[in-house]
């Protein structure tokens, strides 16, 4: 893991390294759901990209457009309500979003593959698990049934399941094993993007570590990029290249592990690394961000965070910040308190 | 079992609890724990076999067995209350009631099941594609549907057969006819159910298409309250059936069937009620046991009364 170097050269080096493959590419998305009570703006002016082989880790409270995110991706956003109101994802050069149904299904499961939420309701409950993960493979490759069902058990074994079992109906199985077959129906195609929406927060917090290593084990060996959605992070640190906080629908922070997690610039990032029980200090009360994310059918007109920020000023009210650079690489951060301006102020003030 | 064994080079015994362990052998073991539901099973079954052997009998005997025992005329006999010659006695020509409810058996029991499989089939389509693409062509397929349930079943059936003309293939087309919409509504609901379900986002996100995931997805998980539906629905039917026999809009006479066996025998009910009894019982029995069925059908395909 690049973030495991220390080292501010060798980070370099890695990140150049790294935007040379990149290999899905979001670039200003706007996703809405139009309801009744008015249009929920789900994400706004969303860049995002997705390296070989690395791991996105996107953070963000419930409601904050995580899951539109991923599955924006897919393109599987039921509408009406949801709706792609416009930006670009480009998957190794070309867009998803202009893609016909045909060539939206060769690339679903096969190129990009994403693991559900809850493993209890993600599998079909009449058809023999052996069969969905052959279903998978049929449906991409020119094989005989035969054939796809033999390397569904071979898929089985590798998730650590004895391939004996899949002729078992997902209700025998318990959970995390169910999150396992999951798996193994999402890397039966070696995708190249594997988009991982909360892969661990409805399985037991004893198996929650075990599968959490597996999808990285897995994803190391057929060396796959993934994007893992989630909120809890301590999962982020352990598995994540590099991080996207993303708060109402705005990613606020983004830059490397490293960067996250030992100069966190954003009010809200900093707030959520501040809730984190320390090991080394005792503390008597956890610090908590006060307040609610905000309506996401009237967003503030400036900062969605400044409610809630301890820092924010007047102009936080009305301007809407842009995704400052702090420093030469990926690290940004959408705050006024890095804005080239205020800088700059600040800087003439200190003389 | 074969195959299960070769694949995973397994010992017969677990090759068997394996394949012991399938869906419908679940709900057969649930089933079997109704006793109402064995009983109305048995019934059931027993009827069928009555259905099928009259068609081996005239087979065998080349018809002469129906000529000159179901559909002859034995005046001599005529409306002879039950004796141990004929022990559900005779109707107002002399034939033998107890074989005639036995060989309208197949009539009220094959119509009605051919009746309700075009509704499933129709019905079923027309459900199942309006609950999934929903929208505008949800609204229009059900709106002909709310139509069609506007009037009354057995009107309907009336006013097709009237307009078709009388005959069995009318009967059946216009029974099948008033079970449409009541199928589709089943199979409607069930389907829409189930379309929102994680697992189909899931299979969407693998890149099922629409068709794979109707018929490999949708319609395996609607089963149930299909089949329990359909179930009902063939008693349903069967009632329709002998209900237009009876108003002499469906079966004609000479023909066995329950339902004009009861129209014919209505006038004679005051001087030698044991004419009715036949028919009237048979299509009792058939209807509660069917009906019973269903139930039991219902409590063992429902998971919520999983043990």
């Amino acid at each position: 893991m690049t973030h495991a170097s220390n080292d501010n050269t060798t980070l370099k080096i890695n990140i150049m390294n790294d935007h040379n493959q990149e290999i899905l590419k979001i670039k200003n998305l706007f996703v809405h759901y139009e309801t009744e009570y008015g249009t929920v703006e789900a994400l706004n002016d969303v860049s995002l990209s997705i390296f070989k082989g690395k791991t996105l880790g996107i953070v963000g409270e419930t409601g904050a457009g995580k899951t539109t995110l991923a599955k924006s991706i897919l393109r599987i956003i039921k509408s009406p309500p949801g709706r792609i109101v416009s930006g670009s994802i480009l998957f190794e050069g070309t867009e998803i979003l202009t893609m016909s149904d045909k060539e939206l299904r060769a690339l679903r499961g096969s190129q990009i593959s994403m693991i559900f939420q809850d493993p209890m309701t993600s599998l079909n409950p009449v058809m023999t698990v052996g069969d969905q993960i052959a279903e998978v493979i049929y449906t991409h490759e020119k094989i005989s049934k035969k054939d796809a069902f033999k390397k569904a058990l071979d898929m089985l074994n590798m998730v650590g399941i004895r391939p004996e079992r899949g002729k078992d109906y997902p209700h025998q199985f318990s959970g995390g094993m169910k999150q396992r077959v999951i798996i193994a129906i999402a890397l039966a195609n070696s995708s190249k993007i594997l988009i991982a929406d909360e892969p661990t927060s409805a399985l037991d917090v004893t198996i929650q570590a075990q599968v959490l290593s597996m999808i990285v084990d897995l994803k190391d060996k057929i060396k796959t990029s993934m994007i893992l959605i989630t909120h809890d992070l301590g999962v982020v640190a352990q598995t994540c290249d590099y991080v996207a906080i993303i708060y109402a629908g705005r990613i606020v922070e983004y830059g490397t592990v490293y960067n996250i997690f030992k100069d966190p610039k954003h009010p809200y990032t900093k707030g959520l690394i501040g809730s984190i029980p320390s090991l080394v200090y005792d503390v008597e009360r956890l610090q908590s961000i006060k307040g609610l994310m905000p309506d996401p059918t009237k967003l503030p007109k400036g900062c969605s965070f400044c409610p809630r920020c301890d820092m924010a000023f007047d102009e936080c009210q009305t301007i809407l910040p842009d995704l400052y650079n702090i420093d030469d690489e990926v690290h940004s951060a959408r705050c006024l308190l890095f804005s080239p301006e205020r800088i700059e102020n600040d800087r003439r003030r200190n003389e | 079992m074969k195959k299960l064994r070769r694949i995973f080079s397994l010992s017969n015994d677990e090759a068997k609890t394996l394949t012991e362990r399938t869906i419908s052998q679940e709900v057969w073991q649930r089933y079997k724990k109704s006793r109402t539901g064995m009983v109305a099973l048995v019934i059931v079954l027993l009827l069928l076999f009555i259905a099928i052997s009259t068609y081996v009998v005239d087979i065998v005997t080349n018809n002469a067995f129906y000529d000159n025992n179901v559909i002859n005329i034995d005046l001599i006999n005529k409306l002879k209350p039950p004796s141990w010659q004929h022990i559900a006695g005779n109707d107002e020509y002399g034939r033998d009631i107890l074989l005639r409810v036995i060989w309208g058996t197949r009539l009220s029991l094959f119509l009605g099941v051919l009746a309700v499989v075009i509704a499933l089939i129709i019905g079923g389509t027309l459900g199942a594609i309006s609950g999934f693409y929903g929208k505008q062509v949800d609204s229009v397929i059900m709106r002909l549907m709310d139509i069609l349930m506007g009037v009354p079943t057995i009107i309907l059936a009336i006013a097709i057969v009237a307009s078709l003309g009388v005959s069995i293939m009318n009967l059946v087309i216009a029974v099948a006819v008033s079970a449409v919409p009541g199928q589709a509504r089943v199979m409607r609901a069930a389907v829409m159910s189930i379309r929102d379900k994680e697992f189909i986002e899931a299979a969407r996100a693998s890149g099922a298409s629409d068709l794979r995931l109707i018929f490999k997805y949708i319609l395996p998980n609607c089963l149930s309250p299909v089949i329990v539906n359909t179930t009902l629905g063939v008693a349903a039917s069967i009632l329709n059936v002998t209900s237009l026999s009876f108003i002499g809009l469906g079966v004609q006479a000479p023909n066995a069937e329950w339902g004009s066996m009861l129209s014919a025998a209505r006038s004679y009910i005051r001087v030698s009620g044991h004419i009715t009894l036949g028919p009237g019982l048979a299509i009792f029995l058939t209807i509660m046991s069917i009906n019973l069925m269903g139930d039991a059908l219902r409590d063992a395909l429902d998971p919520r009364l999983k043990r």
